[in-house]
């Protein structure tokens, strides 16, 4: 069956703007051919200049997220056929720069990233190994929440990083959830962080990151339970019993 | 859409595929907001045009939208299954339904 892609095209070097570019490939029986399988064939068979970005192929890595009809997905795990007869029009991730037609400047995720911390402090310097079982309360909670790949198609769905670009974005904010629902971690300043103008309160819960991860996350679901969590821990301060306690 | 040096691919409403790929928790969110902005216009010409049978209704309609969306919001915020926010969002528009037909029908409004 004979397939229209509709691409973007954009080389910030040579055009002044971007433009689309149709491309008609045949890809026979298409039943298991994935959008990555025909950006291959187009880029070997009709134009060699055509960048996209990819890697494990097994949707694993998230080096291959792409806007597929206007929705984000991996183009190594969206087969052809379910995005429908008509023309198949192919963009790269929003609100991220573009380097070259589909590649998009990942480095930028990394930066919505640090601003909250994203990496493990021990909150106990015990050198034995922490016991949470499976089915604790703990792990439940954060759930498959830490299985994210970063692919920034959650990024790219929040129409809230469109308004605010320093806002740190439903990857930022699952991994600080990630983090800061884990016993073992010392949150230290990272709830307050997360608490300020450009952190949870930005999320206007309309659950764009959740319908679009491709690993089936939510990520609206951690930035939920960060506002339950500043919530409690601001009327723990107020609480009159409660004063004194840490002094 | 340039940003300084690089050129940043934003969300553009004027496109057709945008709104055609629209998610459910999207559209929950939408409705609700442009509700709001109906109620504050429809509350102001109630204030001058008190009692008059369509903008009764009209103002009905949109607050039976805002308010049952809202109670939508506050559940997820009280920690519902995130995984049932689409069908909260059906029972939502199921709910404003049921009380603006109720609301109508069976509450005086002095029309």
């Amino acid at each position: 069956m004979v397939y229209t892609f509709n691409i973007f095209r954009f080389n910030p070097g040579k055009d002044s703007k971007p433009y689309r570019q149709e491309f008609q490939i045949d890809l026979g029986d298409a039943d298991k051919v994935t959008v990555l399988d025909a950006l291959f064939k187009i880029q070997q068979n009709q134009d060699k200049n055509l960048s996209f970005r990819y890697s494990c192929r097994l949707a694993m890595c998230g080096s291959c997220a792409l806007v597929m009809n206007g929705k984000e997905g991996l183009a190594c795990k969206t087969l052809v056929k379910d995005l429908g007869s008509g023309p198949i029009y192919l963009e790269p991730l929003r609100h991220i720069p573009v380097i070259k037609d589909l590649t998009v400047d990942l480095k930028f995720l990394i930066k919505w990233l640090r601003k909250v911390e994203p990496f493990f402090i021990p909150r106990n310097p015990s050198p034995e190994p922490a016991k949470i079982k499976p089915a604790s309360r703990e792990r439940q909670v954060i759930g498959l929440n830490t299985e994210c790949i970063a692919c920034g198609s959650c990024v790219s769905a929040c129409t809230m990083m469109h308004w605010d670009p320093e806002y740190m974005g439903p990857m930022g904010l699952n991994r600080a959830f990630c983090l800061i629902a884990d016993s073992r971690d010392l949150t230290g300043e990272r709830l307050e962080k997360v608490a300020g103008e450009n952190g949870v309160y930005r999320c206007h819960m309309e659950f764009n990151c959740t319908d679009v991860c491709p690993k089936h996350l939510s990520p609206t679901r951690g930035i939920h339970h960060l506002k339950r969590q500043i919530f409690w821990q601001g009327v723990k301060k107020i609480n009159p019993f409660r004063r004194g306690k840490n002094e | 859409m340039a940003n300084g040096n690089d050129w940043i691919l934003k969300r553009d409403a004027t496109d057709a595929k945008v709104w055609r790929s629209t998610l459910p928790g999207m559209w929950a969110w939408l409705i609700q907001r442009i509700s709001a902005i109906f109620i504050l216009l429809f509350l102001t010409l109630h204030f001058f045009l008190p009692y008059r049978r369509p903008l009764q209704f009209l103002l009905l309609l949109v607050v039976a939208l805002h308010a049952s969306l809202g109670i939508r919001v506050f559940l997820i915020d009280l920690g519902a299954n995130v995984k049932i926010q689409r069908a909260l969002f059906l029972m939502s528009l199921l709910v404003a339904a049921f009380g603006l037909f109720f609301v109508w029908n069976y509450l005086p409004l002095g029309g």
